[in-house]
């Protein structure tokens, strides 16, 4: 008897919970079928940064506090966001209305019909006049059609320790900073007399990765041309000077994105990064503080070029071709990319360069940063930005990039020679991407 | 003297048998008890030592956890709902199909049955293209549905059932149930349920750590954060948004697996003799 | 009264057996059907349309170096784990088993044994990957300071280190299960033939070799099966282990044939197509090799 109790009660709080379960489930088969109509009032955003979701939460939804929908936002780490969102958006179930984008593969959706011509939003190409250039000819399909918008433009440059520098250089203010990081022959010169003065106890930099988007920004053509994959000569050098830093011992062996290039940030054992605009107040600040130790590095960076102009990311957002929210996609991709008072608060509170010229315009000689001991890099980002060049960006571009990466590895590390990484290389890129035509 | 060899070399057997056995133990535990600590201990601590030993950074780590969107009770919301859900219905109905075969006398029962032999062997990983693509197109991307219905037709499960069936068939009951006019459903829910007791009970543990561990499945039909399951949310742990957080990250491994060990420990008798009987392998 | 001699059961047989059926031709037998549709296709990316091209897929699939790594990385995880989980098992169910010796606290040592493997693998690997991280990770710490190494090893950039550690991983979560079960099979030997033995005079060693292995086969064979049915499509733990998930990093040397086809479905291209081909030779290597696997046992 009392056995069956015990079985008899066990399947009860199974049939229960399945209940629940079949409850949940059959509300949303027919949400599915009768797809939008009454509840689904609510604006799906996905992105691969907390950044977006601040901007939303922190401005947009203040000053629009009757909007009468849900803003929802949905944050996919960027290793898996393409995985994640090509479903949903192939579903067209469960979709985000806007989406976010990253350079490195950009193109991808906006050469495709999952994303909208902003005309088709009622935005013109005249309202836009103030974008910089670059950041709208990276939001282009084939064809020349305006499809997204961002609000940030993503020029590179080199931050450096000034602490570090004083120490090791006797000087630390960027123009002869720069005079000794000016092209990649220099650095690694650089980086051997810093070895050498500070007993191999401060490295240049945190890895090999580091100058990796200097050299794919100064490609001369993008990775695929005419479906056809392009190796520039670049990539040689890239791989020359990365195994010299690799052989020498110059950086600290640090893959970007891991702990020990965090670790650098707050600890005194790498001279500088190559980081974007984005990588000053998303990455450095963030971690410029050793919660141990309670020091901070903060103050004690400067900011140069480097061996190269470059641009690294950047976050257009689309909107979704389909969508049920087209006005209210719109309203919100209008404020976050287009209205001057929003980007103007935004530059201000984060320091992040704006791709709006007016409103760069407006701050940047007046900026000053802290964090960088009082130094404008507004001012110099501005000019940066001007160079930039986002003509060779494909949609392949992250994917193969992490491929060369892993061979650029292989090669510096000494685990194979130049002949097979670079073949190596060329199996991967037409395994991933079988269409592509790769020379032998 | 041959004897007090035999007997000193004996012992010098059990002292090495045990040495390995206890070795073999603690290889067991100590990653587990690493995770379980280091969930307590700061993340400069964590990158730089291992700890057998709790530290008191167990709020903090909350707080980071927390504070980048770990929602740890949704996880376990998540995950419990596939993992009973599924295993209600694969017990169910797999007791229901071995019932099924064992009780009545069918054309093609034979048949039926040589068939799930036969499919146990059919790796349900190897459908995952097929499978995606068909969910996609049902628009069951997103939805538990696919991660739970198909649990109805577990081979094994059925397998299992059945040797069990074979072995502890009620016909008695069976028999006074129907003179008594009780249906055959009443009958199989009423009276063959319970005497299967034992058998359920060790199922069901496998199928719930099972569809708990369901990692790739998962990874491919679930887009939408909020659905995750907790291995899924392991893995965004992973990405950068955590990179700096160690002692975050190991209290969500933590959360994620201490269920699992309380279930464990409490029902290791079953589980032991699952195995043992050659039902599942993990 | 009613007559119950001639009241038909046997309907009740196709009830109680129809929902596993139905449930197994929608979401398993068609979802295989449609992958083996897939694979002579050109279904890639964003299309939903797709034209046939008969074995295309498959003879890419055999040109593509990649994918022979994969198979072989497979191979290899799976053989150098494999081999000691057996081995190591077998022993430890002959000294359990072993009835001079009476070892104290089996149930203990099943328990703990067993426990590995009912832990989410995901969280191993994240474990594992921060323990062996370069060059700063705890292992490279502690042997560093003990002296056993003079300079951090980079685990993740050796071939053969990371291979091992995916390997030992499945060892450790595994070997438990396998040997619960052989113990169990061994104790189901009818006594009488071990005490035969034992009055003969056999040794131990004699008595394992001649009594126990022989009448195990069976079991092995299962353990085995399933152990290469779970092998070929290692997954969770060499996807989650490196750096970048999937990247098979180092030089694609844990590129398991799954996580293959999960790069090939879901990363880069999207190519579904090469994706179900690959699927199907796995499915049939699968097939085949628990084939041979039957066929070696039934002989001997």
């Amino acid at each position: 008897m009392k056995r069956n109790k015990g079985v008899a009660s066990f399947l009860i709080v199974i049939m229960v919970i399945s209940m629940l379960f079949t409850g949940c489930s059959g509300e949303k088969q027919e949400e599915t079928i009768s797809k939008s109509s009454k509840d689904s009032k609510k604006l799906v955003v996905w992105t691969f940064t907390d950044e977006v979701k601040k901007m939303i939460e922190d401005y947009y939804l203040k000053d629009n506090p009757d909007l009468g929908y849900q803003v929802e936002i949905v944050i996919v780490p960027n290793e898996q966001y393409q995985s994640k969102i090509d479903p949903a958006l192939q579903a067209g179930k469960d979709a985000p209305d806007i989406f976010a984008i990253e350079a490195g593969y950009a193109k991808k959706y906006l050469n495709s019909e999952v994303t909208m011509p902003l005309k088709d939003l009622g935005i013109e190409d005249s309202d836009l006049d103030d974008v910089m250039t670059y950041v709208k000819d990276a939001a282009r399909d084939s064809n020349g059609l305006l499809k997204g918008i961002s609000w940030q433009a993503c020029p590179g440059a080199f931050f450096y320790r000034r602490s570090l520098a004083e120490k090791y250089f006797g000087f630390s203010d960027p123009k002869k900073i720069q005079e000794l990081v000016s092209d990649f022959p220099t650095l690694l010169e650089t980086a051997r007399k810093l070895k050498e003065a500070s007993n191999d106890e401060v490295k240049m930099l945190a890895g090999i990765g580091e100058t990796s988007q200097i050299f794919f920004a100064n490609r001369k053509d993008g990775w695929v041309v005419d479906n056809k994959l392009i190796i520039d000569p670049i990539i040689d050098e890239y791989l020359e000077i990365s195994k010299a830093l690799e052989e020498e011992g110059l950086t600290a062996q640090s893959d970007q994105w891991s702990e020990g290039w965090y670790a650098g940030m707050s600890g005194n054992n790498i001279f500088g990064y190559v980081l974007p605009t984005w990588g000053l107040h998303y990455v450095l600040k963030e971690n410029a503080e050793n919660k141990e130790t309670n020091t901070t590095t903060a103050g004690d960076w400067g900011m140069v070029q480097g061996p190269g102009a470059y641009f690294w990311g950047g976050t257009w957002l689309v909107v979704r071709q389909g969508t049920q929210m087209k006005e209210e996609a719109k309203d919100l991709l209008t404020y976050l990319t287009l209205d001057e008072g929003f980007l103007e608060k935004w530059a201000k509170d984060t320091g992040d360069l704006m791709s709006n010229q007016v409103v760069v315009d407006t701050i940047k000689d007046t900026y000053t940063e802290p964090f960088l001991d009082g130094q404008n890099h507004y001012a110099e980002f501005a000019e940066m930005a001007k160079q930039v060049d986002a003509s060779i960006l494909t949609g392949y571009d992250l994917d193969i990039q992490n491929l060369l990466s892993e061979e650029v590895t292989a090669y510096s590390k000494g685990e194979k020679d130049k002949d097979t990484a670079i073949k190596d290389f060329k199996e991967n890129v037409k395994n991933l991407f079988p269409d592509l035509e790769v020379n032998e | 003297m041959n004897d007090t060899d035999k007997k000193i070399f004996l012992n010098i057997k059990k002292i090495i048998v045990y040495v390995v056995s206890i070795s073999l133990s603690i290889l067991s535990i100590l990653p587990f008890w690493i995770m379980l600590m280091n969930a307590t201990r700061s993340t400069t601590a964590i990158q730089q030592s291992i700890s057998l030993l709790p530290s008191t950074f167990l709020r903090s780590n909350w707080e980071a956890l927390t504070g980048k969107g770990f929602n740890a009770i949704r996880g376990f919301m998540n995950s419990s709902i596939i993992a009973f859900g599924a295993t209600f219905l694969s017990i169910y109905f797999s007791t229901l199909t071995a019932y099924g075969l064992t009780t009545y006398e069918f054309k093609g029962k034979k048949i039926i049955f040589g068939f799930i032999i036969g499919i146990i062997m059919i790796p349900t990983q190897l459908n995952l293209i097929g499978f995606y693509q068909f969910m996609l197109k049902l628009g069951l991307t997103n939805s538990y549905i696919p991660l739970i219905i198909p649990a109805i037709a577990s081979p094994s499960t059925v397998f299992f059932m059945r040797q069990y069936l074979v072995a502890n068939m009620p016909f008695e009951i069976i028999e006074s149930g129907r003179i008594d006019g009780a249906g055959e459903f009443r009958i199989f829910n009423t009276m063959t349920l319970p005497i299967m007791k034992p058998a359920i009970a060790t199922m069901s543990i496998f199928s719930i750590v099972g569809s708990w561990n369901n990692f790739l499945t998962p990874l491919t039909l679930l887009t939408n954060e909020k659905k995750y399951t907790l291995p899924l949310m392991i893995q965004m742990l992973k990405g950068d948004i955590y990179k700096t957080e160690y002692g975050g990250i190991y209290l969500g491994i933590s959360l994620t697996i201490l269920p699992l060990l309380l279930i464990y420990f409490s029902l290791s008798k079953y589980i032991i003799r699952g195995v043992a009987m050659g039902g599942v392998k993990g | 009264m009613k007559k119950k001699a001639t009241f038909n059961y046997s309907r009740y047989g196709y009830y109680f057996v129809a929902p596993f059926i139905i449930i197994f031709v929608i979401f398993q037998l068609y979802p295989i059907v449609y992958t083996l549709n897939l694979s002579i296709t050109d279904l890639t990316g964003w299309a939903t349309e797709y034209k046939y091209v008969g074995l295309q897929n498959f003879i890419r699939l055999f040109q593509s170096k990649l994918f022979i790594q994969s198979l072989k990385n497979t191979v290899i995880i799976w053989g150098v784990n494999f081999i000691p989980q057996l081995g190591i098992a077998l022993l430890l169910a002959a000294w359990f088993t072993d009835i001079r010796m009476k070892v104290k606290g089996q149930g203990i040592f099943k328990v703990l044994f067993y426990l590995p493997g009912i832990i989410t693998a995901a969280s191993i690997a994240v474990l594992f990957s921060s323990l062996f991280r370069f060059p700063d990770g705890v292992i490279n710490n502690i042997l560093v300071s003990a002296g056993i190494l003079e300079t951090p090893f980079e685990f993740f950039r050796s071939k053969t280190a990371t291979r091992l550690l995916v390997s030992f991983i499945q060892f450790w979560m595994f070997y438990g299960s396998t040997m619960i079960m052989l113990i169990a099979a061994i104790l189901g030997i009818n006594p009488a033939l071990y005490e035969a033995a034992m009055i003969d005079g056999a040794s131990n060693k004699k008595i394992f070799f001649s009594i126990t292995l022989p009448l195990i086969k069976p079991i092995m064979l299962y353990i085995l099966v399933t152990s290469l049915i779970g092998g070929m499509q290692m997954f969770d733990i060499p996807f989650l282990i490196t750096n970048r998930s999937g990247s098979g990093s180092p030089d694609n040397a844990i590129t398991t044939v799954a996580i293959f086809i999960y790069n090939q479905a879901f990363t880069g291209g999207r190519n579904f197509n090469i994706a179900s081909a690959a699927s199907v030779i796995l499915l049939g290597i699968i097939i085949i090799g628990s084939r041979i696997l039957f066929r070696i046992f039934k002989e001997e």
